[in-house]
């Protein structure tokens, strides 16, 4: 798809006086690994560089994209709870994580998988203590997206993430039935957590070359929630679809992005060589159109069936030049 | 402002809720009546071609208060 008469990348919003640079908080040419640290969305009203956009961009959201943040808020109070006294006992962690897998599809997931979360997953200063994330992704409506960067698409972005949060809350209570601690995570502008790395780990997909995960099955047209908990779970692997291989020769979302966000090459961040996005051009356009998606929208794999296409012919062509095997799980031998 | 409303304590019951809710009214609220004047003066000076400052007339102060009350 091609996005939708996409306005020009000049504002009539500014700093009087700039913050720090977010790509410099974000660690963009950082060599030594750290925890991230949050520029633009909190938690809690902690003091961010820039809080002043985040403000200004809640509030120019129309009331269509705020009405589910607002939604989502509310049922996110049963994102924790008490757990049940009665433990039911893991013997076999790979039978309950194909039962947990099993639940939350039922449930309405599309995608699932499982990580350990690692200290680099969570914010600088976040201890949530629970060793395993069920990673959660749910597909947006491509018709809806078809917008972008209009804001009925926000608004479907929200809508996804008010839903695919409902299923992390309902999924983890109960798993807190079963006397488990669990806790939704499902606010994609509040978390603790960093949703993608733990994603990807848990093999819903890859990073794209735009910032944002490519699966296989919704290219990058769905969003993620994850349930924390302490159940005993068998862990997946990260897939090979074959993303780096595109994205390094595909330049998409580069030439359809207004500001010319996206770095054409992998860029070293905390200690990591990986698709990155620059953080001071990307967010002024995210905010004067309520939330952008272009990137997204116009990547080849978010077109409907053609990721495993993309990627078997990928993945052949691999095999055929004799690549070395990658340490991942390439999908189609699963 | 309502983007940043999160659950951080696991506590349940009514007291709990009706505390979330009553952030959440006064967040809607400034949403509509503080996000009302700002959302005009932004397009009023879109229209002119003049910068809106994001920092120094902005809804910071009214989105931190309900937080900080909680």
């Amino acid at each position: 798809m091609r996005p939708q008469s996409p306005p020009p990348p000049r504002y009539a919003f500014g700093y009087l006086a700039p913050p720090e640079s977010g790509n410099a908080i974000n660690g963009l040419g950082e060599a030594e690994r750290s925890r991230a640290r949050q520029v633009f969305h909190a938690s809690s009203g902690e003091p961010l560089a820039w809080k002043a956009l985040d403000d200004f961009f809640s509030v120019i959201n129309p009331w269509r994209v705020v009405r589910h943040v607002v939604a989502n808020a509310w049922q996110l109070r049963r994102s924790d709870g008490p757990v049940s006294p009665r433990r039911r006992e893991v013997a076999d962690p790979a039978a309950m994580a194909a039962e947990v897998k099993e639940l939350a599809r039922r449930l309405g997931a599309s995608l699932v998988g499982i990580a350990e979360v690692t200290e680099e997953d969570l914010y600088a200063g976040r201890e949530p203590g629970l060793p395993r994330a069920i990673c959660l992704g749910l597909p947006m409506d491509r018709r809806e997206m078809s917008f972008a960067p209009q804001p009925r698409a926000a608004a479907e972005v929200m809508r996804t993430y008010r839903v695919v949060a409902r299923i992390a809350i309902r999924l983890a209570e109960r798993i807190r039935a079963m006397g488990w601690s669990a806790r939704a995570y499902g606010n994609p502008n509040s978390t603790d957590v960093l949703m993608i790395p733990m994603a990807v780990r848990a093999g819903l997909g890859e990073l794209g070359k735009h910032g944002s995960m490519i699966s296989l099955e919704h290219g990058s047209n769905f969003r993620l929630a994850a349930v924390l908990t302490d159940l005993p779970l068998a862990l997946d692997r990260p897939v090979d679809i074959g993303v780096d291989d595109v994205c390094t020769l595909c330049r998409r979302c580069v030439d359809d992005c207004p500001p010319r966000a996206i770095f054409e090459e992998k860029q070293l961040v905390r200690g990591e060589r990986k698709w990155y996005v620059d953080f001071d051009k990307c967010i002024p356009y995210f905010v004067k159109t309520c939330g952008c998606a272009i990137c997204i929208e116009v990547c080849p794999w978010s077109e409907p069936g053609r990721g495993p296409v993309i990627s078997a012919r990928v993945l052949a062509l691999r095999r055929q030049r004799g690549a070395p095997a990658s340490s991942t799980v390439p999908r189609d031998r699963e | 402002m309502v983007r940043t409303l999160h659950t951080d304590r696991p506590a349940s019951g009514l007291r709990r809720d009706l505390a979330l809710l009553w952030r959440i009214a006064a967040m809607v609220w400034q949403y509509a009546v503080a996000g009302r004047r700002l959302r005009r003066e932004y397009r009023r000076k879109e229209a002119r071609g003049e910068v809106f400052w994001v920092d120094a007339a902005g809804p910071t102060r009214h989105r931190e208060e309900p937080l900080r009350r909680r």
